[in-house]
């Protein structure tokens, strides 16, 4: 897959994992990895990215007698997860039209 | 490689990240493993995992860790000397030239590792010009909800201001006419009062006509001057709320 358009998904993907209850690092990559190809070195920068821009939060709760981070959608991480899925429609009229231009039909 | 071993190499490959980073780094390293091994995975495969620590860091260090290079299963199990032999490895993936296309010539490792260098202050740059553009619409933010709020409190104080005064008009206007009805009573008394001559009796008469008749033009219209007084505020209402949401949608659409 075009390394630009993965990056992308993965932010989603990242927003749909955590989107109906808060989540930690690895169960992130064992929720998303069915889908789409994530390793923990990918999973890392898209969090930090997401936080910078305020669509996730985060908060250290104590397991098994250690912390652990979990991360938590905001408002506009949702909003995200929304254009996405609007975003969809236009993304369908762009394939169809390439697909119509490829070698492969 | 041990754990302790993998980690010690990976801050060796981060040492040019800024201290918190590496940290917040390790941080969630360590997390990971303790999940994995909570798990039932053993240390050996955990690390097995998360592969050649020099490739981590070239991950992190390179924004998302989402360039080009193919994924290359052997390099996993390759020596951690990512800095050192495999400059092949290295080498910054072109994004245009797909992933089919001819690798770039690997370049003497020395010079490969000086553009790697400028290559990583360049992400981190830009990562920074990032945060603070976000921070910078987040005082945006500040800024025009404080806008708002002034805006707010300057058009409801001049909504009060205009109202108050409407009504003081009004209120002026009953005083005025009910102050006319007394004079009238008055120098009507006066008039009639004893010792006066004609003359002084007939200037009374005639004030008390003059404060009867403005009276009269008063106080039987004391509703329909409330009304007015009413319409005119929410008239002020009106072209005040109007002048204001134009304002701002004519910002918007600015």
């Amino acid at each position: 897959m075009d390394a630009q358009l993965k990056k992308g998904l993965l932010e989603v993907c990242v927003l749909a994992a955590i989107k109906t209850e808060e989540s930690y690092g690895y169960k992130i990559i064992s929720d998303v990895s069915p889908y789409i190809e994530i390793s923990e070195s990918t999973l890392y920068p898209i969090l930090k990215r997401l936080e910078t821009t305020g669509m996730v939060t985060t908060r250290s709760k104590e397991h098994n007698g250690r912390l652990r981070k979990y991360y938590m959608i905001t408002e506009r991480g949702k909003r995200r997860i929304n254009e996405f899925v609007e975003d969809l429609d236009e993304f369908e009229r762009v394939y169809r039209f390439i697909y119509g231009r490829s070698d492969r039909k | 490689m041990t754990k302790y071993e993998w980690e010690t190499e990976l801050k060796k490959c981060m040492s040019r990240l800024p201290k918190a980073e590496q940290d917040r780094v390790l941080a969630y390293y360590n997390e990971l493993f303790a999940d994995r091994a909570d798990d039932g995975m053993s240390e050996k495969q955990i690390i097995n995992e998360f592969g050649n620590p020099a490739d981590v860091a070239f991950k992190i260090m390179t924004d998302y860790g989402m360039d080009e290079r193919a994924p290359d299963t052997e390099r996993k199990i390759a020596p951690p000397d990512f800095f050192g032999k495999s400059s092949e490895d290295i080498t910054p993936p072109d994004f245009w030239e797909g992933r089919g296309a001819k690798k770039k010539p690997a370049l003497p490792t020395e010079k490969q590792e000086r553009k790697e260098e400028k290559r990583d202050i360049r992400e981190m740059k830009r990562e920074d010009k990032e945060a603070r553009k976000e921070e910078r619409g987040q005082k945006r933010g500040c800024f025009a909800t404080a806008v708002f709020l002034i805006e707010l409190i300057l058009f409801g104080g001049l909504f009060a201001g205009a109202v108050t005064v409407i009504w003081s008009v009004v209120v002026s206007i009953y005083a005025v006419g009910y102050s006319c009805a007394a004079g009238a009573v008055y120098s009507v008394l006066c008039a009639v009062m004893p010792g006066l001559t004609l003359g002084t009796r007939l200037v009374e008469f005639a004030i008390a006509a003059a404060c009867a008749g403005l009276a009269l033009a008063i106080i039987p219209n004391t509703v329909k001057i409330a009304k007015c007084g009413a319409k005119l505020s929410v008239g002020c209402w009106k072209l005040l709320f109007g002048w204001y949401t134009n304002k701002r949608t004519g910002k918007k659409e600015a």
